[in-house]
């Protein structure tokens, strides 16, 4: 690879990075904007994510993503000084970008050339918003009483944020406070953070008046629904002067009610701040299109300067790794702790020839340690290898916002469990599903606005994107308000397709019903969509999250929406596992989806439709005896047996195994190209005596068990 | 010996057993390996060849088709295959499957001694190991002394051969390696 490339693999991952971060905030935006106004420091990140954009952009020559992220830059300035507004309309157009600069991205990193007219739409929109007109054309900040020392220093934004404040009726503190110069930065965060619970902190400045040589004063403007008295208690320090800042408009200052309207009835005033604006009356609608020439690139100028620099630097304070070193790292912990065994069998046999002393018990200590620091160290990776779920939501919201809009849904997309951690890999390869469901939700689940209006729901459908840890495992809900499942016509067109008998058809239930879905080459769609009816989703979906070890349920309620829920192991890369015994071949079977163990009682093996079972505290649960399924010496088969129950809620199964051996932690490998697609295996590891066994795939056999009820003859 | 004794001795014993174990297999495939890639240029059209016993017959795979020759370790089975797939071994941490090239040729199952070896075939996706019963030499033939198989043998395992050669005395049946590992695709 030439050194050319691996920069611009940098600047991609970069890039990528900083548009994620312009969805998030935008995705936040839109949800304040719902109820009420947008905070500040949001529209303000936005800014600084355009602006770093653009200086990354410029910086290694991508020129289309560089033009748009200066015309984006552009707007999102205006709209943290005010001058533009953060509506509907305009969401809508920032949106569209960060949807193109994805696409920009994706070409730049496989070096294809790219449509230039959607890009210049999107400018021309970009240069309309930034030209529109501002909402207040007033300025109140005349009106306060505050000194010129205060005031001439101001930046653009603070003015804005002071006018913000004034516009909604807030009253306006000033606080002065000394610090010792030795840890000012602590005491005045900690003045920050008391401060932040009750109002805005609009300025931090340094003052002019401090006394003491060993102090400096700050003086701090702030913006509060709260008394004089409840900010004096909140800061709780006497050294902190509050005086609250006059303000001649305040008495005339109308109710909340017409926010977007001038607060007062005193004539304009010339504006002191470096704002030009059009001299339009006080409808102040917005709706005016009238263009004003705004100088809307603000303090920040443009181009690559020293600003950009920094900016650049503030976004990589990460470390951003191969998963393939992480990988190797892993496997490394792997094989130290085969080591650590081979230790420990030594120090054993040590100790059984020579007793407990001397050299025998310093072994068993230093190996002690090591064990203790070596778990130290794969705890320390697998945290590395987490990843919170939150960036893929986003891009999921983007995902159905686009469905949405494309298929005349109104779709409202929510989040919840963001934070919630997930292996890298699983977190990326849980993509492709996701994305699946949340079409096939607003595809087949919600309705069209009208029908959903005459159902006296509303026009607006409801996804829901929910994640959520539950010890080693993280469960993913997909849930929409829709129509829900339909399950006579799914019976239907399973009978239709020759999946399922007619007979047999009538005895579903609605669990299996619903596992009809997941059949590879079903489609309840009679168009064929662009989007869902493609035949492929469910099955893939189900195969894609099979293959993480991952478990799919489905539940629906007809006209009252569907959820997928589905059930992931934290990780892949070092997993807990049970090792049991079949026929003296030992097995590893992943904890992830065993729920239980038991000894097995022959008198309670029951057989339906000539299928063992055993009932589990009123449950009926199928045997799955693996000596019978593995074909292993079934004359040799003990007089007493083991079940291990493995599953999720009732999709379960019980495998019957001779003996339980123990649980260790274990490394799947793969059994390579062409071993991979054996039924009911997920691989090989390789124990302390280096010896290698089989570890079992308890999610296919359950899926095996399934299918075999249709088709027949797993076991036969 | 106690259990935990035995495999504390297996560890050390097993490290071993997966480089080769017998010098003088080790020296056929290094001086076969470094003639290759030598400065003598090679005699026009000869091939190398490794020489090994299978049931009554003697058979051989190209040099260049092989990574390494390694004593038989113990095999863990892998269920729900053709009886031909003994299972897999671990070769220093990569999973091998091993294939009984007995069964592969109908010459019933190979069994295992204290001769029989793993012939480690170098492969692009994934190493295969198959289990012969004794490895006996390197061989140089020309391209010319390798005659087509004879018409008379299974149509199956025709395919899977790439001649017959003769060398003095000895008959050697060539084995064309990738039509060999055709047997794997059925699998999948």
């Amino acid at each position: 690879m030439t050194q050319g490339n691996e920069v611009s693999a940098e600047f991609i991952a970069e890039a990528q990075e900083i548009v994620d971060a312009l969805n998030r905030d935008l995705i936040a935006t839109e949800q304040e904007t719902r109820g009420g106004e947008p905070d500040p420091a949001r529209v303000n990140n936005l800014f600084r994510s355009a602006h770093s954009l653009k200086g990354i952009s410029g910086m290694f020559g991508a020129d289309a993503i560089a033009r748009l992220a200066h015309a984006l830059e552009n707007v999102l300035d205006g709209m943290r000084l005010g001058k533009v507004n953060i509506d509907a309309a305009s969401l809508d157009i920032l949106f569209g970008c960060v949807e193109h600069f994805s696409l920009l991205i994706a070409a730049a990193s496989t070096g294809e050339k790219t449509d230039d007219a959607p890009l210049q739409q999107l400018m021309t929109k970009l240069e309309h918003l930034a030209g529109g007109e501002p909402t207040d054309n007033r300025d109140p900040l005349a009106l306060l009483e505050l000194g010129e020392d205060v005031m001439g220093v101001l930046t653009e934004y603070e003015e804005h944020r002071l006018r913000e404040n004034i516009r909604r009726g807030r009253r306006l503190y000033l606080l002065r406070s000394a610090f010792d110069l030795t840890d000012f930065d602590l005491g005045l965060a900690e003045l920050d953070n008391a401060i932040k619970q009750l109002g805005e902190v609009i300025t931090k400045l340094p003052s002019s008046q401090a006394t003491d040589p060993g102090k400096i004063s700050f003086d701090i403007i702030v913006g509060s629904d709260q008394s004089i008295e409840t900010l004096r208690r909140a800061v709780g320090d006497e050294r902190t002067e509050i005086v609250a800042i006059q303000h001649r408009a305040m008495v005339a200052a109308p109710p909340e009610s017409t926010p977007r309207l001038p607060t007062s009835t005193t004539p304009s005033e010339v504006s002191a701040a470096p704002v030009s604006v059009s001299e339009s009356s006080s409808a102040a609608s917005g709706t005016d299109s009238s263009p004003a020439a705004v100088s809307a690139a603000g303090s920040m100028p443009p181009g690559v300067g020293g600003d950009e620099t920094t900016s650049v630097k503030s976004v990589s304070q990460t470390v951003r790794v191969d998963i393939a070193r992480l990988d190797r790292l892993m496997n490394l912990v792997g094989e130290l702790s085969l080591t650590k065994v081979a230790f420990q069998h030594i120090g054993d046999s040590l100790k059984r020839d020579l007793g407990f002393t001397g050299l025998a018990a310093e072994l068993h200590k230093v190996s002690r340690d090591f064990e203790r620091r070596l778990s130290e160290l794969q705890a320390g990776i697998m945290e590395v290898r987490m990843v919170p779920l939150g960036n893929l939501f986003e891009r999921m919201v983007r995902v159905g916002r686009k469905t949405g809009r494309e298929l005349g849904r109104m779709v409202r997309m929510e989040v919840a469990g963001e934070s919630t951690e997930l292996d890298k890999l699983i977190v990326e390869d849980l993509a492709d599903p996701l994305m699946h469901l949340i079409r096939n939700a607003i595809d087949h689940g919600i309705e069209l606005p009208e029908e959903r209006e005459r159902l006296g729901k509303p026009a607006e459908g409801l996804v829901r994107l929910e994640a959520q840890a539950l010890g080693n495992h993280v469960v993913v809900r997909v849930v929409d308000d829709g129509r829900g499942v339909d399950v006579e016509r799914i019976v239907a067109r399973a009978v239709e397709r020759g999946l399922e008998t007619p007979e047999r058809a009538r005895e579903l239930t609605r669990r299996e019903v619903f596992n009809l879905m997941f059949l590879p080459g079903f489609s309840t769609r009679d168009q064929v969509s662009d989007f869902s009816g493609r035949g492929v989703g469910l099955d893939v979906v189900k195969t894609n999250i099979s293959e993480l070890s991952g478990i799919i349920e489905t539940v629906s309620v007809s006209g009252g929406g569907t959820t997928f829920t589905i059930t992931l192991p934290i990780t892949l890369a070092i997993i807990p596992a049970l090792i049991v015994s079949v026929a003296a071949r030992n097995y590893a079977i992943p904890l992830n989806n065993v729920q239980e163990t038991l000894a097995i009682d022959a008198r309670g093996v029951k057989t339906i439709e000539r299928r063992e079972v055993i009932s589990v505290r009123g449950t009926t649960v199928p045997l799955i005896d693996l000596r019978r399924l593995f074909r292993l010496d079934e004359d040799g088969r003990p007089s007493s047996t083991y079940g291990v129950i493995a599953g999720v809620g009732d999709n379960r199964m019980a495998l019957v195994v001779d003996t339980l051996v123990g649980q260790q932690d274990i490394v799947i490998k793969s059994l390579g190209r062409y071993l991979r697609n054996v039924r009911g295996i997920a691989g090989a590891t390789e124990l302390g005596d280096q010896r290698t066994i089989l570890v079992i795939d308890t999610v296919d056999l359950l899926n095996e068990l399934t299918d075999s009820d249709r088709f027949g003859g797993m076991l036969a | 010996m106690s259990e935990r004794a035995q495999a504390a001795r297996a560890v050390e014993h097993d490290q071993l057993a997966d480089f080769f174990v017998n010098d003088e297999e080790r020296e056929l495939i290094r001086r076969a390996h470094e003639e290759d890639d030598g400065l003598g240029a090679p005699v026009s059209d000869a091939l190398e060849l490794l020489a090994f016993w299978l049931d009554t017959e003697e058979y051989a795979v190209a040099i260049g088709d092989i990574q390494e020759i390694i004593k038989v370790p113990e095999i863990t089975e892998v269920p729900r295959l053709p009886a031909f797939v003994l299972g897999i071994i671990s070769l220093r941490g990569t999973i091998v499957p091993v294939l009984d090239l007995a069964q592969i040729f109908r010459l019933g199952t190979a069994e295992t001694h204290r001769a029989s070896r793993i012939l480690v075939l170098r492969r692009k996706e994934q190493p295969v190991g198959l289990l012969v019963e004794r490895v006996t030499s390197v061989v140089r033939i020309d391209g010319e002394q390798i005659e087509p198989p004879p018409r008379s043998m299974q149509r199956g395992a025709v395919e899977m051969l790439q001649g017959v050669g003769r060398v003095n005395d000895q008959m050697l049946i060539l084995l064309n390696v990738d039509s060999v590992l055709t047997v794997m695709e059925d699998i999948r």
